[in-house]
């Protein structure tokens, strides 16, 4: 096809078809996944975007896609609507869900898995989904100017591997972020994605990226014998870690699972003030409504759950 | 013995003489929580109880979840 001539030059004609024919789900379209959506869809791969967020005026620094106009809509649905403009001829699938062990097999039909989430929980629960499967998965990851990548794939050194006693406490602070190192790392993480579909050799080890210092740092990878994951227990994939209360990186978003009468709920809260939304979604004060989950702004855990018991309730 | 250390924090290398037995000690020595970070030891990843002998370099990762 015309549209892949200069990719194909470099790659060849039986790779692009096998990129035209593969399925990639990007989870997460933030800073990274918006990118990597991109890159991937100009590509020519198909795709299964998945994010449970809607677009912030803070968003707009370093994740591509979005422009002004979508503030306040479904991140999944904008990048959709954006990529098919860029791509007509791939197909997308988006869905704003946030993934857990009870929706997950909505990607199981993916030849790859990039993990673009904001949270430790999340990218567990897709390494153990990624084994189960056998799907190759590709983590990725930035914070200030540092980023990092690492391919995961089944048999070998998994995310748990390595990172099974880990807490981020850094990410969920102010710590910030480039748009330079976001850029960069999405750009290594999706490269990474073609290799790893089109059977070329890939990275085995943990890439680190500075940009103090403009390094990419190779750390050499070993699995872990007494990994869980890797000897079959899928603690996050069976539900056993799964949690109701969340609390997100960057934001201060706190997130209740509970299934919602958007209806209902919008007769209740019109009487307790301004509401706008959609069918997706309500929106009140700092509150956002799915029908599967509350999304709530708050300075803290506690100020988040006050809110929830005085307008959602239980 | 001499260790290098690289803290990925703080974009700073220290060189630490001191006997120390593996990264765990390291770690306390440096006031850093285990739990937030990732190590390695000579460009390969290597868990906290990991030995350390002289002239070994370890570089002190943050744990990244950010996307
Ligand atoms: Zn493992």
């Amino acid at each position: 096809m015309e549209r892949y001539k200069r990719q194909e030059l470099f790659i060849g004609k039986n790779k692009q078809k096998r990129l035209n024919k593969s399925i990639v789900a990007v989870i997460g379209l933030g800073a990274l996944g918006s990118l990597v959506s991109e890159l991937l869809a100009r590509a020519g791969i198909n795709l299964t975007l998945i994010d449970r967020d809607v677009v912030e005026i803070t968003n707009l620094q370093r994740q591509v896609l979005f422009t002004e106009k979508d503030l306040g809509e479904l991140k999944a649905k904008c990048i959709k609507k954006h990529l098919a403009e860029i791509n007509s001829n791939i197909k997308i699938n988006s869905s704003a869900i946030d993934l857990n062990f009870n929706n997950i097999k909505l990607i199981r039909n993916a030849d790859l898995i990039l993990d673009c989430t904001d949270n430790l929980e999340t990218r567990f629960l897709l390494n153990e989904f990624a084994l189960k499967n056998k799907i190759p998965m590709v983590y990725g990851a930035a914070i200030r100017d540092k980023g990092t990548v690492m391919n995961i794939i089944p048999g070998k050194v998994c995310f748990n591997c390595i990172f099974n006693k880990s807490s981020s406490n850094e990410t969920c602070d102010t710590s910030g972020v480039l748009n330079t190192i976001t850029s960069l790392t999405a750009s290594i993480q999706a490269n990474e994605a073609i290799k790893i579909l089109t059977n070329q050799d890939y990275e085995t080890g943990l890439i680190r990226i500075d940009l103090s210092n403009n390094s990419i740092t190779r750390l050499g990878l070993k699995k872990n014998p007494n990994c869980s994951v890797c000897n079959g227990i899928y603690e996050y994939l069976n539900g056993k870690k799964d949690k109701d209360f969340i609390k997100f990186c960057g934001s201060n978003n706190f997130q209740f699972r509970r299934k919602n009468n958007l209806e209902e709920l919008k007769k209740r809260l019109s009487k307790a003030g301004k509401i706008t939304g959609s069918r997706e979604f309500i929106k009140f004060d700092n509150i956002i409504i799915f029908k599967d989950r509350v999304m709530i702004k708050a300075d803290n855990e506690n100020e988040a759950r006050s809110l929830y018991s005085k307008y959602i309730g239980d | 013995m001499t260790i290098k250390v690289f803290i990925e924090r703080y974009n700073e290398t220290k060189v630490i003489e001191k006997n120390i037995k593996d990264i765990n000690s390291l770690l306390k020595e440096l006031s850093i929580n285990p739990e937030t970070v990732v190590t390695a030891r000579n460009n390969e990843l290597a868990t906290t109880d990991a030995k350390l002998k002289d002239g070994d370099e370890v570089r002190i990762l943050s744990v990244i979840s950010g996307g």
